[in-house]
């Protein structure tokens, strides 16, 4: 009787002990974490953080296939389901970013993603990229200043390689898809209102 | 007795030690700083929203009702990584520097804007 007692105090006591230390990294993980999600958080479905898109479409990062490399170094595959399609970016092995979008989004041009890396340590470099239409086997990038470059359409996505425009010089406007005889597909604009590339960092 | 004394010591190295082995890598885990930050109206002619303070952010995203465009930026001194979204941004450094969050409002109209950035 004596011994059984002892064993459920040994019992108790490590339960305690356990609880106790659970219930410590608890408070600790709360009292690192916010809250207040905004809108965009809320009217998502899934937790803020890295690979939101992709989490969002039951989609994961390691099982895009290769497509392209940009010429900030971050490698560029395509991940895809019925439903969704996702660029997703990685650079050194870690994910660095993704574009989503649905079939619908896609047509209508809300599958363009502009990054632009302007710190004075850096290359002033700027990537364009985005998924196309069914039937676009090229796409056209139009300047403000009338010029146009053009890029093919891999698997589905594109591709710009560029430097940020200048102040007061000649920036993106939008772009174009070409189908196969050289047909326009479809416009879409880039998500950037003018000429507002670099952000102040003031 | 002496066997007896032996378990019940077993038992007690295994229960503490599990407890803290489980805090520590709860702890750890939870250890990575993130912070939501802005969530309400700003005007659309790039006003912003923008975190707390600096840390060694890996991430920021921001979000807003609609489909306005939003700039996502990361920043110090010296660097600068911005990604431009419809209704939403993120932008990535993997830099490992202490950096600023801002989620920039570019739609030219006013919208409720939220940011969230974690290192």
């Amino acid at each position: 009787m004596m011994k059984m007692g002892s064993r459920k105090s040994l019992l108790v006591a490590g339960a305690v002990t356990t609880a106790l230390a659970v219930s410590g990294a608890g408070a600790y993980a709360a009292a690192n974490s916010g809250t207040d999600a905004g809108p965009g958080e809320q009217a998502a479905t899934v937790a803020p953080g890295p690979e939101r898109q992709l989490r969002a479409s039951g989609l994961n990062a390691s099982a895009a296939k290769p497509l392209f490399t940009l010429a900030n170094g971050e490698s560029v595959g395509l991940v895809s389901n019925a439903v969704t399609k996702c660029l997703a970016r990685s650079l050194g092995g870690r994910f660095a970013g993704e574009t989503c979008a649905t079939t619908a989004e896609i047509a209508e041009g809300h599958a363009v993603s502009v990054g632009d890396e302007c710190g004075s340590t850096g290359k002033n470099l700027m990537e364009i990229t985005g998924l196309a239409p069914e039937g676009a086997v090229s796409v056209r990038l139009i300047g403000s200043d009338g010029t146009s470059r053009s890029a093919s359409v891999v698997s589905g996505a594109f591709k710009f390689d560029g430097t940020n425009p200048v102040a007061g010089g000649p920036y993106p406007t939008g772009i174009e898809w070409l189908g196969s005889d050289a047909s326009r597909v479809g416009t879409a604009g880039l998500p950037v209102a003018g000429d507002q590339f670099c952000e102040p960092t003031s | 007795m002496r066997n007896l004394l032996r378990a019940r010591l077993t038992v007690l190295a295994i229960c503490v030690t599990a407890a803290f082995v489980l805090a520590l890598s709860t702890a750890g885990a939870a250890s990575a700083f993130s912070e939501y930050y802005g969530d309400y109206e700003i005007c659309g002619s790039n006003c912003y929203i923008q975190s707390g303070g600096a840390h060694t952010f890996y991430f920021n995203e921001g979000g807003s009702g609609g489909s306005p465009y939003l700039a996502c930026q990361l920043f110090n001194g010296g660097h600068n990584e911005v990604s431009h979204g419809y209704g939403y941004c993120a932008v990535y450094y993997g830099g490992g520097e202490y950096v600023w969050g801002r989620v920039y409002n570019q739609s030219g109209t006013s919208h409720v804007v939220g940011g969230y950035a974690e290192t």
